[in-house]
């Protein structure tokens, strides 16, 4: 089956600054892409190059059979996009907000007004439907903008960051939605810096990071591909010198050590049973004493972490 | 091809949204019956006959005309603070991933910007026509289809401005 979207080399530059670096990946149809990476990876820019908002520098990219440099009318009737910071006007109320989205989606009257009401009481904003975003809170004003592509299901849903600002319960009602609409026939492009929600709602991950792709695979996949299986996480009495990660790196079925803050070290290796006591006997014999150890299953962070040498928190630091 | 329907639903939103500004609305209402009922007829009196004359009549008439037109032309420029709104609030990227033309967009704001002021002030139009004593049905429908191709170009050269001048300080300045 031939991909719905297509990026061909996409780039965008802002001045000398690249935010997008030819980045080329490809979306099945139904599927839930989940692009993840640290603020400033390029995520958002690339989503808005994809709903024809911004014009790439070069390359371009393919809405099904448009191309988004061409044909941007076109490509703009297949897609549909929850922004990250939600796009509302102080005096508009929910109800206007999604009945003129869902009327310049091109909804008849009766489905209209049958969705908007579904999707406001879904989302839990039917009492508040009349009053002024302006009232709102930060996660009430996502819910609206949530709403937007529940209503409009389009072909294409493109989602930035659809939790952010939301509620335990909140998030896991508005996956459960994301998955309905994928149910129903949406492909879905969800662009997050949240590991967990990248991890349990996508279906393929992409992680981009300064502009560029990473690696797009299963989450699965790529968790089992790095090297070094399980994860050991250590919190020590005091700091790790370098030359003591690097002797650390010595001992045989370590694969690498990752030193998240000073005194709290990530250990990838394989067979972790047969190597703790290996680990514990080095830290007695460097006469460091152990806080804690903790082993774990390799998460979307060490996947990110073993292509950049960085977790997502120290890129986003960066 | 400009798809009517969707001139129109983009014209409908800058109408509705023009209607939620209250205090704006009720302030040149304000304005206007002072402007007419108070300024109009003062300054009426300061002027000698042979002037009167001079201006078709009764200066009153010449003032109330400038005064409906001022009106059209203040309120219509209001479009060019909504772009500035938007553009704070991100609502013009939203605006630009709907499915509608970049052409059906500018223009249905353009017409939206003009018919919202046209019908905003259209009632006060009327009681001006009325108090000037305009009645050839004919001069009335030149008078209105004039005005409300002025509303029109004044909202299409308020959205050029405020999309190219980025401060809408400037705009404000440039548009008095």
């Amino acid at each position: 089956m031939a991909p719905i979207i297509r990026m061909v080399n996409l780039t965008k530059k802002f001045g000398d600054f690249t935010a997008v670096d030819h980045l080329n990946l490809e979306v099945e149809e139904g599927e839930i892409l989940g692009i993840l990476g640290p603020n400033g990876a390029g995520k958002t820019t690339t989503l808005l190059m994809l709903t024809t908002v911004i014009r790439p520098t070069e390359g371009t990219a393919y809405i099904g059979p448009y191309d988004v440099t061409k044909e941007p009318d076109k490509a703009r009737t297949l897609v549909g996009m929850a922004f990250q910071e939600p796009k509302l006007l102080w005096v508009d109320s929910p109800w206007d907000i999604l009945n003129w989205h869902a009327k310049v989606c091109g909804l008849p009257l009766d489905e209209r007004a049958k969705r908007v009401r579904w999707a406001l009481e879904e989302l839990e904003l039917w009492n508040d439907r009349y009053k002024s975003v302006h009232a709102f809170s930060g996660g009430m004003r996502k819910r609206v903008e949530i709403a937007k592509i529940l209503i409009q299901r389009p072909k294409i849903a493109i989602v930035d960051e659809p939790t952010a600002q939301i509620d335990v319960v909140g998030k896991y009602r508005i996956w459960n939605m994301l998955r309905d609409l994928r149910d129903e026939g949406s492909t879905i492009l969800l662009a997050t810096n949240e590991l967990y929600e990248a991890d349990v709602l996508s279906d393929r991950v992409a992680i981009m990071h300064k502009g560029k792709l990473l690696v797009c695979d299963e989450p699965k996949k790529l968790k089992d591909s790095i090297p070094g299986g399980d994860v050991v996480e250590i919190t020590l009495e005091k700091d790790a010198p370098e030359k003591m990660l690097n002797e650390l790196r010595e001992i045989p079925r370590i694969v690498n050590v990752l030193a998240v803050k000073p005194n709290y070290l990530k250990i990838y290796l394989n067979q972790a049973e047969e190597v703790l006591p290996k680990i514990t006997e080095f830290f007695v014999k460097m006469r460091v004493q152990v806080r804690s150890i903790r082993m774990s299953e390799p998460s979307l962070d060490d996947v990110f972490a073993h292509y950049t040498g960085l977790t997502i928190e120290e890129a986003q630091r960066e | 091809m400009i798809s009517i329907r969707k001139v129109w639903i983009v014209a409908e939103r800058d109408i509705k949204m023009f209607l939620r500004y209250k205090f704006l609305l009720i302030m040149r209402a304000i304005w206007f019956i002072s402007q007419i009922a108070l300024f109009g007829l003062v300054v009426n009196q300061m002027f000698r006959g042979d002037v009167q004359a001079a201006v078709g009549g009764s200066y009153f008439n010449y003032y109330a005309a400038g005064i409906i037109i001022t009106m059209l032309y203040s309120t219509t420029v209001f479009i060019g603070y909504d772009i500035y709104e938007e553009a704070d609030h991100g609502v013009i990227e939203y605006l630009l991933s709907v499915p509608v033309s970049r052409k059906e967009l500018v223009l249905g704001r353009s017409v939206g910007g003009g018919l919202r002021s046209f019908l905003y002030v259209g009632p006060m139009m009327l009681l001006v026509l009325y108090l000037i004593g305009a009645s050839n049905p004919l001069q009335l429908l030149v008078a209105l289809l004039s005005l409300f191709l002025f509303t029109f170009g004044v909202a299409g050269f308020s959205i050029t401005l405020a999309v190219s001048i980025k401060s809408s300080d400037q705009f404000d300045i440039l548009m008095g």
